[in-house]
């Protein structure tokens, strides 16, 4: 089970290709957390320094699967900023001072694109699969293509009964607060990981989808550069609330209040610029795969 | 070039005659006391194998065994001759400097 994981961890042609021989060792050798170590790094290495570059049609794949994995992140990250400013005083600062204002708006105009693109994008690869799933005789894709929508209809209820609960203990959150709110996000982790996990799979199974990626590509291009923009944003709405507004920066935030605003948006500043730059960098290799397509 | 390195680990043991994973890691163990790890073994043999220097040869088992390809003799001869050079080199410098104190 720890071989089938950690195998899991290296790239798809390097799988195809070394996977059987090194579960073997894996077997002979045990695995122990030294060897798991040092599997986690040989893995990372080689989607780092890929020993082949993939087949275009792969590359591009992993750039669907690249550039949504970061979506994800990116609006965990949005979502934890909306959290950070969502007491009124805010919203009347940026009627106030315009900077902020309008940095705001770009935040939520680029958030807005960023969401409407990816599904631009999806549309095409998710046409294609609903298609061949309803066409062919294979139980594995049906399923596959069902598992994303199971998945966030699992997940509703547990954010419903949260709303519920907070909508009835305004302040006080307490320990069914606590325990409904890790539920919840334990479930929306796996929905997550459902989402991101299903399409790849689906991708391999049907294989080819040289039309759909070429739509999609593109499209996931604009995701990347909206969330760059996004970020560049973020980082206009935090000098501005430093300048403009350095009572609101400095308010508490966080549970108990352990931190400040200004510190809650930098650390979110950070992870976006990073997932940013992982998402410009994926889509950028998935659109010089496509000068290759035949 | 490092006497550690598990490319020339690997060629050196190779160099013996066909081995698979297992049998690779065992002889590295024995010739130069390093344990390499499963991952950096396989990480090592596909950029050998990509680079022309080893080979597998078929095998219904799941360990498939490796052999030096004629390239990946010539490369090993070359590395090992340097290195040869540096250690002859390093200990007769070193044994004159013994001398002279």
């Amino acid at each position: 089970m720890i071989a089938k994981l950690l195998l899991a961890l290296y790239p798809q042609a390097w799988r195809e290709r070394y996977g059987t021989e090194l579960a073997a060792l894996l077997e002979q050798t045990g695995c122990g957390p030294r060897m798991a170590i040092d599997v986690i790094g040989a893995a990372a290495k080689a989607h780092l320094q890929p020993v082949a570059e993939p087949a275009p049609a792969e590359r591009a794949r992993l750039t669907v699967s690249g550039v949504l994995a970061c979506f994800m992140c990116f609006g965990f990250v949005a979502a934890a900023f909306a959290k950070t400013i969502e007491e009124p005083s805010f919203a009347t600062a940026g009627r106030t001072h315009s900077v902020l204002g309008a940095a705001h708006v770009a935040i939520v105009v680029a958030g807005v694109v960023a969401t409407g693109a990816l599904i631009l994008a999806a549309l095409p690869l998710a046409r294609r699969a609903v298609l061949e799933a309803l066409l062919r005789p294979d139980h594995t894709l049906r399923t596959a293509v069902l598992g994303p929508g199971v998945a966030l209809a699992s997940w509703a209820p547990t954010l419903g009964a949260l709303a519920v609960w907070e909508g009835r203990h305004p302040g006080d959150f307490g320990a069914v607060g606590v325990v409904l709110l890790l539920v919840s996000a334990m479930v929306g982790l796996g929905a997550a990981f459902a989402c991101w996990l299903l399409p790849r799979a689906i991708m391999r199974r049907l294989g080819g989808l040289e039309r759909e990626l070429s739509l999609a590509v593109p499209a996931l291009a604009l995701v990347a550069v909206a969330m760059a923009l996004c970020t560049l944003a973020l980082v206009v709405y935090l000098a501005a609330l430093l300048a403009d507004a350095p009572g609101l920066a400095a308010s508490a935030n966080g549970p108990d209040g352990f931190t400040n605003v200004a510190v809650s948006i930098v650390v979110q500043l950070v992870a976006m610029a990073l997932v940013s730059a992982v998402a410009c960098v994926s889509a950028r290799r998935g659109i010089s795969a496509l000068h290759h397509f035949a | 070039m490092r006497n550690n390195d598990p490319q020339l680990l690997i060629l050196s043991s190779l160099a013996e005659g066909p081995k698979h994973g297992y049998a690779i890691l065992l002889d590295v163990l024995a010739i130069a006391g390093v344990r390499l790890g499963p991952g950096t073994l396989y990480g090592a043999l596909s950029r050998l194998e990509s680079r022309g220097l080893v080979e597998p040869l078929g095998s219904n088992d799941r360990r498939r065994p490796y052999r030096l390809t004629p390239s990946g003799q010539q490369a090993l001869r070359e590395q090992l001759t340097a290195l040869q050079r540096v250690a002859s080199t390093g200990l007769a410098r070193l044994a004159a400097q013994a001398a002279g104190a």
